[in-house]
């Protein structure tokens, strides 16, 4: 290979050079959108019903870490109510945007959100049998949550299970996500008929997803989910930027695509139950932060994964904020200021591509 | 650095696409898969790399056995170029050659300066360096093949699969892609569409039809006139290439159509 090295001088610069483009433009990214997310995580804090100025805000938290412990108004509204809630909303927006990036890739399909596949329906399933059949009641204010889980789990499972051991295409798994989605969807349905009406509006805000009820014992569990899901997403970095490319691409460079695509499946649509057990069904954030991400870092998954975490909670801590001040002192579902932040990002997304694609 | 084929056969549902087939391919040639549409080749080069399972049979490369070793490792020894396939994302030209690293690198390893390096050389040997920067999807179709040839020399395998490589291309990028996978220093086993350009690249010819092995050799003996009209059904004459003295398929017109139009 006479000709291969002869390049071979050159070629080290050339790569320096573009690498160093490439990582300079996802660090200053990942700075803007470090700072956002500080400053939005502040923002939620300070603002609500009752709005607590910044310097209160910060004397509240240096005195929490310092361990003076005064039993101000501040502090509670801000250490019990405000801080929960915001940190709440910044994980699960951070595991809705990873799980929704991941699923978007396993199914080859850029309008893929983490509950495509039946995640969110089986967890309606269960919550609903909690709400409004007292199902878990022994579990207390954790029954919705049990019940959000194990219907989860079992929609997950039977997805596992029809999808089978053998080749599943992208588009076999949708069909047998959307089939299961509209089955377990019926059976909520046919829940919400037999049962109590008066119950049925706390069903309805259910499915809309709030962090109304949220508190510290609630975020260990989807921060573990989600700390163990991206580090393990992290490391198959390369296998997911290969399936991105096609199922026989990646079957070229040494992937067992098969498998791949059943592991993922499972890490994306844990990461998605844990957020539905503790905050219902919050659409378009996992559709749309991936999309959103890729704009400014590209598809490589070493850059989506890590900015998606930050720009994913920015966005709900943001949607939250707006959720319980725009309608003060109602609080709106977080499901309805998603879908309206959300639909217009998307269709300008979706003109932004025929666009490029039409130049093409 | 060879490739053998030992009785494959492949079921698909419930049809057996490939029947009992052996190929050998010896080191450093380029050997072409020839046969008419749904005669199997895609099939046996999918084989090749994993997406389909076979029935019987083995596949050996240097003796050893490819479908045995796992997955990783024969990516190393093996590369693929497949027909030009839609990619949803909006991957750079850089990040599409550079998957092609994907089989030398662990779950916890970082890349190594020598990752850019084989990605650097593989840009300029198919001549898209400068194109390192743009969006994969908004290249012409001659450019994205050459891009995914530059994956496959990244991969840094000394046997190559294509499987019809040059379909929907123009002419111009036709031999360019064939000029330079017969330059490599690999091992080649390429299904091919056009009869007249596997002549003249390919050191021998395999002739598949409804999954089976028909012939194989050179191929002056294997592209003749009555061969390709038994088994693509077609009115040709196979003629001598004027420059290259290759075979050279011409179409001619049918007589059962003569006949129609002036009855």
């Amino acid at each position: 290979m006479v000709k291969a090295r002869s390049v071979r001088q050159t070629s080290p610069d050339v790569a320096r050079v573009s690498n160093r483009r490439g990582s300079r433009r996802a660090a200053s990214a990942s700075a803007v959108a470090i700072g956002m997310l500080i400053a939005a995580i502040v923002a939620g804090v300070a603002l609500g019903s009752v709005n607590l100025a910044v310097s209160d805000v910060f004397r509240v938290f240096v005195d929490r870490l310092l361990g003076n412990e005064l039993p101000s108004t501040a502090d509670q509204i801000i250490w019990n109510l405000r801080l929960p809630r915001v940190l709440l909303a910044a994980v699960v927006g951070a595991a809705l945007t990873t799980s929704g990036a991941v699923m978007q890739v396993l199914v080859r399909n850029p309008l893929a959100d983490p509950f495509l596949l039946g995640v969110s329906a089986g967890a309606s399933v269960g919550a609903t049998a909690v709400l409004l059949f007292g199902v878990f009641s022994g579990l207390g204010l954790w029954a919705v949550s049990a019940g959000s889980a194990v219907g989860s789990l079992v929609a997950i499972v039977s997805v596992l299970l029809l999808a089978g051991s053998g080749t599943s295409s992208p588009t076999q798994l949708i069909l047998i996500g959307v089939v299961m989605s509209a089955l377990f969807q019926s059976i909520t349905s046919f829940l919400i008929f037999r049962g109590d009406p008066n119950a049925t509006q706390g069903v309805l805000f259910w499915l809309l997803g709030s962090f109304g009820r949220a508190t510290w014992k609630q975020i260990p569990i989807p921060l573990g989910v989600l700390v163990i899901s991206v580090a393990y997403l992290l490391a198959h970095r390369r296998s997911l930027n290969a399936l991105a490319l096609g199922d026989e691409a990646a079957s070229g460079l040494g992937i067992d695509v098969v498998r791949l695509r059943r592991k993922l499946f499972v890490v994306a649509s844990i990461c998605a139950a844990s957020t539905v057990a503790v905050a219902g069904v919050i659409g378009f954030i996992g559709l749309v932060v991936p999309h959103l991400v890729r704009i400014f870092v590209g598809v490589d998954h070493r850059r989506v994964l890590p900015l998606g975490l930050v720009v994913g909670a920015t966005f709900t801590v943001l949607a939250d904020l707006a959720a319980r001040t725009v309608v003060s002192p109602q609080e709106m579902p977080l499901g309805v200021v998603s879908a309206v932040i959300g639909a217009p990002m998307l269709l300008l997304l979706v003109r932004r591509r025929s666009a490029s694609a039409g130049a093409s | 650095m060879s490739f053998s084929v030992e009785g494959l056969c492949v079921d698909l549902g419930r049809r057996r696409i490939l029947d009992d087939v052996d190929v050998r391919v010896p080191s450093g040639s380029i050997v072409g898969l020839l046969g008419p549409n749904g005669s199997g080749k895609s099939t046996l080069l999918k084989t090749m790399y994993r997406v389909n399972r076979p029935s019987s049979g083995r596949i050996l490369i240097d003796g050893e056995d490819l479908l045995a070793l796992p997955a990783r490792r024969a990516a190393q020894r093996v590369a693929v170029l497949a027909q030009d396939s839609t990619v949803e994302f909006d991957f750079t030209v850089r990040e599409v050659v550079a998957a092609g690293r994907t089989p030398h690198r662990g779950l916890l390893e970082r890349d190594r300066p020598e990752d850019a390096v084989a990605i650097d050389e593989a840009l300029l040997l198919v001549g898209c360096a400068e194109l390192e920067a743009r969006i994969f999807t908004t290249l012409s179709g001659g450019e994205r093949q050459r891009v995914l040839l530059a994956r496959a020399l990244a991969q840094g395998a000394d046997h190559l699969l294509l499987d019809e490589p040059t379909n929907h291309l123009d002419i111009r990028y036709q031999t360019m892609i064939l000029d330079l996978v017969s330059e490599l220093p690999v091992t080649v086993f390429a299904a091919l569409h056009d009869l007249g350009i596997a002549s003249m690249y390919c050191d021998e010819v395999v002739l598949l039809d409804q999954g089976r092995v028909i012939d194989c050799g050179p191929p002056s003996e294997v592209i003749t006139t009555s061969a390709v009209q038994r088994v693509y059904d077609a009115h040709v004459l196979v003629i001598d290439h004027p420059s290259s003295g290759t075979p050279y398929v011409l179409p001619t017109k049918s007589n059962k159509k003569e006949k129609t139009s002036t009855s």
